[in-house]
């Protein structure tokens, strides 16, 4: 009797390490598609029209991506609302507006600096906080997909469904989903083209009577340089696990004197930053603020008798947020 | 007195009355002095009950539909996004902001009506600073410790926006097209509409404790 139960549950072993095995393979597999997913951006040509959707708003785009010569080119133009197209030829970008449009005040009102490019998506370091499998196929704009689900492993960062082209490896569609299952965000195309036949010519922006151009210059990137923690004066006490430090500066702003340190961590997949400004003269809000996934929190970090603002603005959970801010030291 | 009125009654004893219970029964009260007089023993007992018994109210509750009242026309002038808030030069009021103060009337006011001292001591002191939620008290020479205010201004809501897209842009340029939509479709409507923003303090509705459900 005991012999028969003993073989049971060998043979339930067995089944069990078997399945354990597939499932390593299948994670492998799809952090291969991530990684072609990623290589697919930035060298495949392609020009179609998504929608994205993001605390309750939905916008439509069309981008058309074409590598020449080595130099990315890239067109960005916004289908809802004015007309605003975004340029990127290099490291140059040109954001075409109408004058009066917020996006043009918004740029005055962005610390100057460098464009910290962080590469922050890495895939090969997700193991330790996500589980990554493939879950199945759908469609997406008429084309075939393959899926795959970036499931958390603890509560301090968000999941990831994810629809990638089965040819090419293109992400047609995303989800960002919060720990009650609920659908933060959507990335999705309607419609794509992939390969030759996207037109040069479609890289060119169309013309609008009166609009006007902002030029940006993006920093090259200093990729594999190390982040001197030590120039900072801040520093974190406690980040999530997994999270490492991918960027810091500090940064003026054009409308004052006043400095400002930023921080940046990832964990492969989710970002936060970290600004840290001496505090303003007449105070300011304590504040907690959505936007889609992304969660900023204001709170006063006082070393002694000098008080600063901090804000913190990522996509990670709100109660993980409040604990990395109360974290903050000076160094 | 009905038995629905005592109930509202003790909701606005208890703070848990909304703005429509509070001026139901600040109107009933009007007429009815069964109900004044149930009031004031209410308080007298929790007073009593306190040590504060020394504390009294002479119309209670013409003060607090005066201060009720004042909320409001405060709220209007609020309001109007182009007027500048007396005081307050830096802070311009947004209409949302007006949902936002709105939703704290009741508390307002019926905070005024619970806390000792100050309101219920003062015969002289007529004028109920009915805005004292969402004014920012000017740091004293006494206290140099900043201020930290619940309900964002326009200062505060731009230096916030700012810190947004800054994120968006560090983020990632290397996602093409996805953080630059994020980006550009962010400052589009969020001049208008901004991010829900609430006091950190206030704990949004429980959330489900269960780890990733994603299929």
């Amino acid at each position: 009797m005991s012999l028969r139960y003993c073989s049971i549950f060998s043979l339930w072993l067995c089944l069990a390490s078997t399945s354990l095995v597939t499932n390593q393979v299948w994670a492998n597999e799809a952090e291969k598609l991530l990684m072609r997913m990623d290589k697919a951006f930035v060298e495949l040509s392609y020009d179609g029209v998504f929608t994205y959707f993001s605390g309750g708003d939905l916008t439509s785009l069309r981008v058309v991506h074409k590598q020449i010569d080595g130099v990315q080119r890239e067109r960005l133009v916004h289908l809802n609302g004015a007309p605003r197209e975004i340029i990127r030829h290099g490291g140059n970008v040109d954001c075409i507006v109408m004058p009066g449009d917020d996006l043009a005040a918004l740029e005055q009102s962005i610390p100057a600096g460098p464009f910290t490019r962080a590469f922050v998506r890495q895939f090969d370091r997700l193991s330790d906080t996500y589980s990554v499998e493939q879950f199945g196929e759908g469609r997406v704009a008429n084309r075939m997909a393959t899926r795959i689900v970036v499931r958390p492993l603890d509560k301090h960062r968000y999941g990831y469904r994810l629809w990638l082209d089965q040819n090419t490896a293109l992400l047609l569609r995303s989800e960002l989903i919060d720990h009650a299952g609920n659908r933060l965000e959507i990335f999705q195309f309607t419609h794509l083209i992939i390969g030759d036949a996207v037109r040069d010519e479609d890289l060119e922006a169309s013309e609008h009577s009166g609009s006007m151009v902002n030029h940006l210059r993006l920093e090259p990137l200093q990729n594999g340089l190390p982040v001197k923690q030590t120039a900072m004066d801040w520093n974190l006490g406690w980040v999530p696990p997994g999270f490492e430090m991918a960027t810091a500066d500090i940064r003026r702003k054009p409308a004052s004197v006043e400095n400002v340190s930023s921080l940046m961590y990832s964990d492969g997949l989710a970002t936060f930053s970290v600004f840290i400004e001496p505090m303003p003269k007449h105070g300011a809000a304590s504040m907690v603020s959505m936007n889609g996934a992304t969660v900023a929190i204001t709170r006063r970090v006082d070393s002694g008798q000098v008080f600063h603002l901090a804000t913190l603005v990522g996509e990670i959970p709100e109660a993980t947020g409040q604990q990395i801010i109360r974290s903050i030291r000076r160094n | 007195m009905s038995e629905q009125l005592k109930e509202s009654l003790s909701a606005v004893m208890d703070d848990e009355a909304d703005a429509f219970e509070l001026r139901r029964v600040l109107d009933e009260a009007k007429a009815d002095e069964d109900l004044c007089e149930r009031w004031h023993r209410m308080h007298l007992l929790r007073d009593f009950m306190r040590g504060d018994i020394d504390n009294y109210a002479p119309q209670l509750r013409q003060k607090i539909w005066d201060g009720l009242n004042k909320h409001e026309e405060d709220e209007e002038v609020a309001g109007d996004p182009l007027q500048v808030v007396p005081g307050s030069s830096a802070k311009v009021r947004s209409p949302w902001l007006g949902r936002i103060t709105g939703t704290a009337v009741a508390a307002t006011v019926a905070l005024l009506i619970v806390v000792n001292g100050g309101f219920f001591e003062s015969d002289q002191q007529s004028e109920i600073n009915s805005g004292f939620a969402n004014t920012q008290p000017a740091p004293s020479a006494a206290t140099p410790v900043p201020v930290m205010y619940s309900i964002a201004t326009a200062a505060d809501r731009q230096r916030m926006n700012g810190f947004f897209v800054s994120h968006y842009q560090s983020r990632g340029m290397n996602m093409p097209g996805v953080e630059f939509a994020k980006m550009a479709s962010f400052s589009a409507h969020k001049q208008t509409q901004m991010p829900t923003v609430r006091d950190p303090d206030v704990q949004p509705g429980a959330q489900n404790e269960e780890t990733s459900v994603i299929e």
